[in-house]
């Protein structure tokens, strides 16, 4: 059962990436790119803080397009087909996961590249990284979420939520602070903190990529057709 | 021929076939959605829990007023602009995503009369925007160490940046019907702004007032009359785009209506009556607000008549060179170098800040404050009073004067600080000022107040002046460093005044401590004037700070000569107090005392 899965899941690829709703991502991204890339071409001497912070904003970006990534205008059809809907969703999350993990290394690329006086190196990108997966996991989230109604559009959700959620990440008072400069001593239990909403980020997905029709009502329904059936059989017997 | 009769008949019916009345219906309509939109709410709530917090934790205790009204404008501009931003985005785009657009041809309201409602049904929140605003304020202006006066030029950039962005929303969702490009809009807004407020960019961090909402921040709050802000051209400029970007919105529709009538009049069928029945009714009134003429009935004209063509396209244009006008002239006067009052004043500021203080006299100690700051002169004596506390009587009733200072030009651009020999010469440039005003020795205080920090380097110079007050009247002269630097005894006892002072010195004394490297610095990293205690000295003075007060002020008071004499050493000190002291670092940490 889980080959023949996979196997689908496989054989979805090609296609569910040329379903996807690529230029909401792409416009994302590629603001993203103009965000890092403007400073990092300009002789401007940044300090690491400004690039730290630079690399969060094209994170927010790529995460408000990886939101609409999953949109689905055919969502009511696609509902029914024999395909599980987490099947659909990994089929297409196979596919954003290398394209966002491309564009991403992309932008660390020019970032690094680009920063003055050697600071490049001492930029902590692992940590950055850490965040941009958070966001988009919890765009992801939000998206799944919202299209367990039979929605088409996720991002219309996705969006919103994860703006919501930077301005409060960057409200939070100093001891539940998110996003910390890079210099000082909060960036590791900023991290951790970073790690745990990813992990309830993936979690969350996971979970909400489970079909929303409830089985039971299915069970209900067959079972008293079935006894439907044997009742009519007994009648026609009788 | 049908539709023709049919037509005829809507238009007996409909009185006068002015749509402004479904306009605005529409407008309110949309207005009380804006107001109960998941986005709207969410933003108000992050505006709301940000101010919350504020009160909460005790950080509204002094505000500054002419600093208030403007430092919140970024966030504001965030989370309030961009929720109208994305909601009135969502709203303009709700037919196109629910594919119910061709729907809207059937009903009497025109594409840019349809602009013009999502354009009005900004005003209620911007209404909303204000009143939170001045509740604010109002909340900040009745709390008893409330300084200074707000300027209502910054607190109408408040709604107006709302209703700017709530116009871009409208202005985006005609020329996009892409759910993204607001967010996008959105994300860019604070990056720009940030950036603007680089000040290693050419034209320094003057740049950001093209954006809607400047980050050019002055060093530390300042008196009214040293401000520079050009707000009311900035208020001007911004409602220049305000009219520039809706009009720009409703020449989008008028220019999309206008064309899709044009191909459907040429696809129609010959004979066949008018698709709609409001075709080509024009546009609205440009400007949100203000009174047209009545407008020509259309109902059942195929093709726009010329001359409300003509009119709709003249009131556009007259509306846009104006709103571009004003944004272009008042964008431009935000440049003008800073009046010639302002910058006599920051110079007398800097040179006679008597000249613009009054002075209040406590007991023995006299309080200098700009004006607009009187209000603090009790929450300042309460410190100096902690501070007395611990010295010996005689000493506490010498004569003490404080003195308030503001830096209008940061100090610190790049990280750089002060060499030695300019701190020298603008302490003794301050010293020179004091001694001129009658008040030799003040002690300074700066613009900001109420919490730890502020508290502790205001103590911990009140105790720097006392403990060198106290060794110049044992061995006769002022034994002190530019650097304001104390070791050994006078360090640890100067440390114990300032952290004992209040509970909020404590805290931030604290504070200081665990951010510092080498020693602990009191007073504000703008002022030349300053105490350090290097880090042993500090070690013993928190181990001081945990023995009961009292009983450390009387061993203090029984050998006060000793504490105060410049040779005395930290050990002695540690012994005289009962307290362990730490060993002395490797040499190459160790702080080097002039």
């Amino acid at each position: 059962m889980r080959m023949t899965r996979l196997r689908v899941a496989l054989l979805l690829l090609s296609p569910a990436a040329r379903a996807m709703p690529w230029a909401a991502f792409l416009a994302g991204a590629g603001l993203g790119l103009a965000i890092v890339a403007v400073p990092a071409a300009l002789p401007v001497a940044l300090a690491d803080k400004d690039l730290v912070g630079l690399l969060r904003a094209a994170a927010v970006c790529g995460a408000v397009g990886i939101g609409f990534l999953l949109d689905d205008p055919a969502a009511r059809s696609t509902a029914t087909v024999p395909t599980p809907r987490p099947v659909r969703y990994a089929s297409r999350v196979a596919v954003i996961l290398p394209a966002v993990a491309a564009w991403w290394a992309l932008i660390l690329w020019i970032t690094v590249a680009g920063a003055e006086d050697g600071i490049g190196a001492t930029l902590p990108l692992g940590g950055v990284t850490t965040e941009f997966a958070t966001l988009g996991g919890i765009a992801l989230a939000a998206a799944v979420i919202r299209l367990r109604g039979g929605r088409e559009s996720g991002g219309i959700v996705a969006f919103p939520v994860l703006l919501a959620l930077t301005v409060t990440a960057v409200l939070l008072p100093p001891g539940l602070a998110l996003f910390v400069p890079p210099a000082g001593g909060q960036w590791a239990a900023a991290h951790d903190r970073w790690s745990v909403l990813l992990a309830i980020a993936v979690a969350g997905s996971a979970w909400a990529t489970r079909e929303p029709i409830r089985r039971r009502h299915l069970r209900l329904r067959s079972t008293t057709e079935a006894d439907d059936h044997r009742r009519a059989a007994a009648a026609g017997n009788r | 021929m049908t539709t023709m009769l049919t037509a005829d008949r809507v238009r007996a019916e409909t009185p006068a076939g002015d749509p402004r009345r479904a306009m605005l219906a529409l407008a309110r309509f949309e207005a009380v959605r804006l107001l109960r939109h998941p986005v709207t709410i969410a933003g108000l709530l992050l505006f709301g829990a940000a101010e919350a917090y504020g009160w909460v934790s005790g950080a509204n205790g002094y505000p500054v007023l002419q600093e208030e009204d403007w430092s919140k404008q970024f966030l504001a501009m965030l989370v309030l602009g961009g929720a109208a931003l994305i909601a009135v985005n969502l709203a303009a785009l709700r037919s196109s995503r629910q594919a119910t657009d061709a729907l809207f041809d059937t009903l009497v309201l025109p594409d840019p009369w349809r602009t013009g409602g999502f354009l009005l049904s900004v005003l209620p929140f911007g209404g909303v925007v204000a009143v939170l605003v001045t509740v604010r304020i109002g909340a900040l202006a009745a709390v008893p160490g409330a300084a200074g006066r707000p300027n209502l030029f910054e607190l109408a950039l408040y709604p107006a940046s709302v209703l700017l962005l709530g116009a871009a929303g409208v202005l985006l969702a005609q020329l996009s019907r892409a759910v993204i490009v607001a967010p996008l809009l959105l994300l860019v807004l604070p990056v720009l702004t940030l950036a603007a407020a680089l000040r290693t960019l050419p034209g320094g961090s003057r740049t950001g007032w093209l954006l809607p909402v400047s980050f050019d921040e002055p060093p530390m709050p300042m008196p009214v009359v040293l401000m520079a802000r050009p707000a009311g051209w900035h208020l001007a400029y911004v409602a220049g785009l305000i009219v520039l970007v809706a009009t720009a919105a409703l020449a989008v529709a008028r220019a999309g209506e206008r064309r899709r009538l044009a191909s459907t009049a040429g696809n129609r069928p010959a004979g066949a009556g008018p698709v709609r029945p409001a075709a080509g009714a024009g546009e609205p009134r440009p400007s949100a607000v203000g009174a047209g003429e009545p407008r020509p009935s259309a109902v059942g004209a195929g093709e726009p008549r010329p001359s409300a063509v003509g009119a709709g396209r003249r009131r556009l244009l007259v509306a846009g060179a104006t709103g571009l006008t004003i944004a272009v002239l008042a964008g431009t006067a935000q440049f003008l170098p800073m009046s010639d009052e302002v910058r006599a004043a920051r110079a007398t500021a800097a040179e006679h800040p008597a000249r613009l203080q009054t002075c209040r006299q406590i007991d023995q100690v006299a309080y200098c404050a700009f004006g607009g700051f009187g209000s603090w002169i009790e929450g300042w004596d309460t410190v100096v009073r902690g501070v007395l506390r611990g010295v010996p009587d005689d000493q506490a009733r010498q004569p003490l004067a404080v003195r308030q200072r503001v830096s209008t030009e940061t100090r610190l651009v790049d990280g750089r600080s002060w060499s030695a020999e300019e701190q020298a010469a603008d302490v003794a440039a301050w010293r020179k000022v004091d001694a001129g005003a009658g008040t030799p020795n003040a002690v300074t205080v700066g613009t900001r107040w109420g919490d730890p920090l502020s508290e502790v380097a205001f103590a911990g110079l009140v105790a720097y002046e006392v403990v060198v007050r106290g060794g110049a009247q044992a061995d006769g002269r002022r034994a002190e460093a530019a650097s304001g630097q104390l070791c050994g005894a006078r360090g640890v006892l100067a440390a114990w005044l300032a952290g004992q002072a209040t509970p909020r010195a404590t805290e931030g004394l604290h504070e200081a401590d665990a951010t510092s490297s080498g020693g602990v610095t009191f007073g504000d990293p703008e002022f030349p004037v300053a105490m350090s205690v290097p880090d042993r000295e500090m070690a013993v003075a928190l181990a001081m700070l945990k023995r009961p007060a009292g009983e450390v002020a009387g061993v203090i008071r029984q050998s006060w000569a000793e504490w105060v004499a410049k040779g005395t050493p930290t050990e002695r000190a540690g012994e005289l107090a009962g307290v362990p002291v730490p060993p002395q670092p490797p040499a190459e940490e160790r702080t080097v005392c002039e």
